[in-house]
């Protein structure tokens, strides 16, 4: 039953945490594959679980429940040896790029880590080579060798974290929130950086952000999570034609926009993410939505193929988008 | 802001303890203080070379000598030279500071990283040490030098285990914050073993506070240990211990003033300057309070 | 200066005097703003926003920051003439600012309305009831129920944290509010709500706004002028429509070109070559010339002046784009 074409499917993934107040509820039944050689953005607010997500799929966080199969093969319960050889294979880039480098280090050391932690290279020399060519390919000067992560700016400490993430080859990088921390000249150059990156080499990316042009502009596909719960799924030009959910709606509405001829007119939502600590067991968005009726605050809506490769979750969806 | 790291400027390739000693060089109480404290090892190590006169020797001839040229520092009421006793008594100091930093730093380093690392351990491990803790340390070092019998070892692993729960205390502290910092989740997404982060990212990013500890405790064990000698539990007579120096003169106070003020004021000395430069490695290895 | 002019400041130059460099944060700086008027101050990190902003309120951390040569002209005075005790007057009396980061403005062990109620009592002479009337009537301006008067800071949230402080800011009137980043920790569906709440109440208090920020969208629906600021000076300013449908300077092109667009489709972003150049080392010419495709001989040697345009549009570039470019 598993297709080969994708890189990694993620089916009913749970994860909760424990908290004095009861169980926090940060990724809840989320369901999604990957086809090789693209990229899902995972969009959302802060708290709405979209790193814990991608951590969980790293193995980062222990799972509650799911299942995860990369490229084939269940890696659900790994042992911890399978998990370090797996680990080549899948890698992740920080946010922040000043708390996500060891400030101790050389932009050299840092970036040969990977190599010395699998004992990839025989000699010095064979490490040297490597790390040079991995700095060229990540676009770093390579006078810049010696220098240490804290005299650098974000750019080029953002720029180290992806030379570590490629330099063991993997196939599979989760993204968090990878240029949120740049400036905008800065950020377009790293996206382009990914980009080409993901051309040459055929990377399939999970890319966690809260900034909708970003994702817009690199995803394939796009998952919109709210409170631990994917509300939207949809290739990446279909999801900013046409939003069915209303929190997706308020969420690229309340983007703004550069071009001042075509406003458009904004869906404010009320109030404020409510807590994720013990959730009832109903639509997570309906406190705040202004369509919400009595099923949503009693039933939990699953995600539903609306359209060809268009997927809400909402009970409302046909009758408020006229489907 | 970038603009208000004024460390920006400094050329390239410098390591952050580069950069610190940078900072300490500006500071020149810090660098008199250790230039003092150099000197101070110096002349332990050659002690026979610089004292005039064997530390040990008596001449009934020259009792209670106030200073003079032939004695700069007087002499004793055995006729010994003051001045050379105090030079040989820097031995006794520092080599007491320095073994009983290194013993406890090391023993406290080590639990305290365990306790941090491994959370089961964690409350068997504090809480014995708590115990040592909660004990006045007087009261503690006394019976500890009492039931192993006093003599120098014995002083350097009392006091060793005294200073022991600080370190690992601030060991442990350190580990736990440094622990979550996201470089160390990334190297665990990586794939690098617990052993690597800890001795590649976390402990040498624990090293600044452990080292102002360090310079602050060996003043303080110094002086510890000149107590310990001061009640005769410590250096047994007639080797110069500085604080038993002190212990013997302290009946010629009123009459013969220098013989135990002035082994007193190097006392005062050392554990000041050791406080100074530790004060002086905090602001330079902390660039953040600049 | 005009009749209408709130604040005009000259010249400003601000330099921070570090141990081993002097930084020039800001290089002669002058713009104006008018009763009512709402600017937007556009830049990336480092190019000096912030110190305008502070300057103006005389609060440039000293040491190392000093305001070297300018005029600040608010209501027709100049505050740099001004004693300590008459500007702390001006300060939230007659301009008010608020932070970006609403997790760390707020006092952690003092209530929130008893915060409000200080700032209150700080510049009026009022009695204790009084200010706590007005504190709780602030609240309530700012969408939070008057009855969280009592509650600590960290029974808010970030959106509510931010209209607190903004419920602070207004507390007595200012003429002008100083906005640094408001919105930037905040999540896009509270930042649509805080902008609105900062509009709406702009609009009914009749007050300016000086909105520092690096997002080109949220001062287009903010704004009615936009100023952008590289490397200590300002490249180009004008109102929103001159500036965002002709675009002048290279630099505010390349800052366009950077941002993802959800009007267009595009394969590639067209970002600035290179980094802003070191505050402390700034080239002779044109402090954006290493980067400009534009860049012609002179701005290697001069640096160019911001002149009008037409329009009430100004560019400071010796070759600037041409029309439609």
């Amino acid at each position: 039953m598993e297709n080969n074409n994708y890189m990694l499917s993620v089916k009913n993934l749970k994860k909760y945490f424990n908290t004095p107040g009861g169980k926090l509820h940060a990724v809840d039944d989320v369901t999604f594959d990957i086809p090789k050689g693209t990229t899902l953005g995972v969009v959302g607010e802060s708290g709405c679980g979209k790193s814990t997500l991608g951590r969980t799929i790293l193995h980062l966080h222990p799972k509650t429940s799911g299942q995860i199969i990369f490229n084939g093969r269940d890696i659900s319960d790994v042992s911890k040896a399978e998990l370090h050889e797996l680990r080549k294979e899948m890698q992740i880039i920080f946010q922040d790029p000043f708390s996500s480098i060891d400030p101790r280090m050389s932009v050299k050391q840092l970036i040969a880590e990977p190599l010395k932690i699998y004992k990839l290279c025989k000699s010095k020399e064979e490490i040297e080579e490597k790390v040079r060519e991995t700095m060229d390919t990540v676009g770093l000067a390579s006078r810049l060798a010696d220098s240490y992560a804290h005299e650098l700016d974000g750019g080029r400490r953002q720029r180290i974290g992806i030379g570590r993430a490629i330099i063991l080859n993997p196939s599979f990088i989760v993204c968090d929130e990878p240029v949120s921390a740049l400036d905008v000249s800065i950020q377009a150059q790293v996206l382009n950086l990914m980009m080409d990156l993901q051309e040459q080499r055929n990377l399939t990316y999970i890319f966690i952000t809260h900034n909708l042009s970003v994702v817009k502009h690199i995803s394939n596909d796009i998952m919109v999570m709210y409170l631990g719960t994917a509300v939207e799924k949809a290739d990446s030009a279909e999801l900013f034609r046409h939003q069915y959910h209303p929190y997706t709606k308020a969420l690229i509405s309340a983007i703004p926009r550069v071009d001042i001829d075509n406003k458009s007119e904004r869906i404010l939502i009320k109030g404020e993410i409510t807590s994720p600590i013990e959730p009832p067991n109903a639509c997570r968005f309906a406190p705040r939505c202004e369509y919400a009726t009595e099923r949503c605050h009693n039933e939990f809506p699953q995600l539903e193929e609306v359209e060809p490769g268009h997927f809400v979750a909402c009970h409302r969806v046909r009758e408020l988008n006229n489907l | 802001m970038a603009k208000k790291d004024g460390y920006k400027k400094e050329k390239l390739g410098q390591s952050q303890f580069q950069l610190a000693w940078i900072r300490l060089k500006e500071n020149k109480f810090a660098l008199v203080s250790l230039y003092i404290i150099c000197a101070i090892i110096l002349i332990a190590i050659f002690a026979p070379l610089l004292a005039p006169y064997d530390y040990a020797a008596q001449n009934y001839d020259e009792i209670l000598m106030f200073p003079s040229l032939k004695h700069p520092f007087g002499t004793d009421q055995f006729g010994r030279d003051i001045f050379s006793r105090v030079i040989y008594g820097t031995r006794y100091s520092i080599t007491i500071g320095l073994c009983t930093m290194i013993f406890s730093c090391i023993l406290g380093v080590t639990l305290g990283t365990i306790a941090a690392y491994y959370p089961k351990l964690d409350n068997p491990i504090m809480r014995f040490l708590d115990i040592f803790g909660s004990i006045p340390d007087m009261a503690l070092l006394m019976c500890l030098v009492v039931i192993m019998g006093s003599n120098m070892r014995n002083m350097i692993i009392a006091l060793g285990l005294y200073y022991t729960p600080g370190y690992a205390r601030l060991a442990r502290a350190k580990v736990l914050t440094l622990r979550n910092e996201e470089y160390v989740e990334a190297s665990i997404a990586l794939g690098a073993s617990d052993a690597r982060i800890l001795l590649t990212h976390i402990l040498p990013n624990a090293v600044a506070p452990l080292i102002v500890r360090f310079t602050m405790a060996t003043g303080g064990s110094i002086l510890e240990a000149a107590g310990l000698s001061f009640i005769g539990l410590g250096i047994q007579p007639p080797k110069p211990e500085w604080g038993l120096m002190i212990s013997q003169g302290r009946g010629f106070l009123s009459t013969n003033w220098y013989y135990p003020i002035l082994p007193g004021l190097c006392i005062v000395l050392l554990s000041y300057c050791l406080n100074y430069l530790g004060d002086g490695l905090r602001d330079a290895l902390d660039p953040r309070l600049n | 200066m005009g009749e209408n002019t709130l604040l005009s400041v000259e010249d400003l130059v601000v330099k921070y005097f570090l141990r081993t460099a002097t930084c020039e944060a800001v290089n002669g700086v002058s713009f104006t703003i008018d009763k009512g008027e709402r600017v937007g101050l556009v830049g990336e990190t480092g190019a000096g926003k912030t110190t305008t902003a502070l300057s103006i309120l005389d609060l440039v951390p000293n040491p190392p920051g000093r305001i070297v040569s300018g005029k600040i002209i608010l209501n027709g005075e100049d505050i740099r003439t001004k004693s300590v005790a008459e500007v702390r007057k001006i300060r939230g009396n007659d301009v008010a600012m608020i932070f970006q980061d609403p997790m760390t403005s707020l006092n952690p062990v003092m209530t929130v309305g008893d915060q409000i109620m200080e700032v209150v009592r700080l510049h009026n002479d009022v009695s204790k009831f009084e200010a706590m009337d007005k504190a709780k009537e602030m609240l309530e301006l700012v969408g939070i129920p008057g009855e969280r008067y009592l509650e600590y800071p960290h029974q808010f949230s970030g959106g509510m944290k931010q209209r607190v402080l903004i419920a602070m800011a207004l507390a007595c009137n200012p003429k002008l509010l100083i906005a640094d980043e408001p919105t930037s920790a905040l999540d896009v569906t509270i930042q649509a709500q805080v902008l609105d709440l900062i509009n709406g109440l702009r609009e009914r208090l009749g007050m300016s706004l000086l909105l520092i920020t690096h997002d080109l969208g949220v001062v287009a629906e903010t704004c009615d002028r936009v100023m952008i600021m590289y490397a200590g000076s300002i490249v180009e300013s004008g109102t929103i429509r001159a500036v965002y449908k002709n675009i002048k300077h290279p630099y505010t092109k390349g800052l366009f070109g950077s941002i993802p667009r959800l009007d267009i489709e595009s394969d590639r972003l067209e970002p600035i070559k290179g980094m802003m150049p070191d505050p402390s080392n700034l080239p002779e010419g044109c402090a954006f010339c290493e980067r400009c495709p534009n860049a012609i001989e002179k701005c290697k040697t001069e640096r160019p002046k911001l002149e009008d345009i037409g329009d009430g549009h100004f560019v400071a570039c010796f070759n600037p784009l041409k029309e439609g470019a």
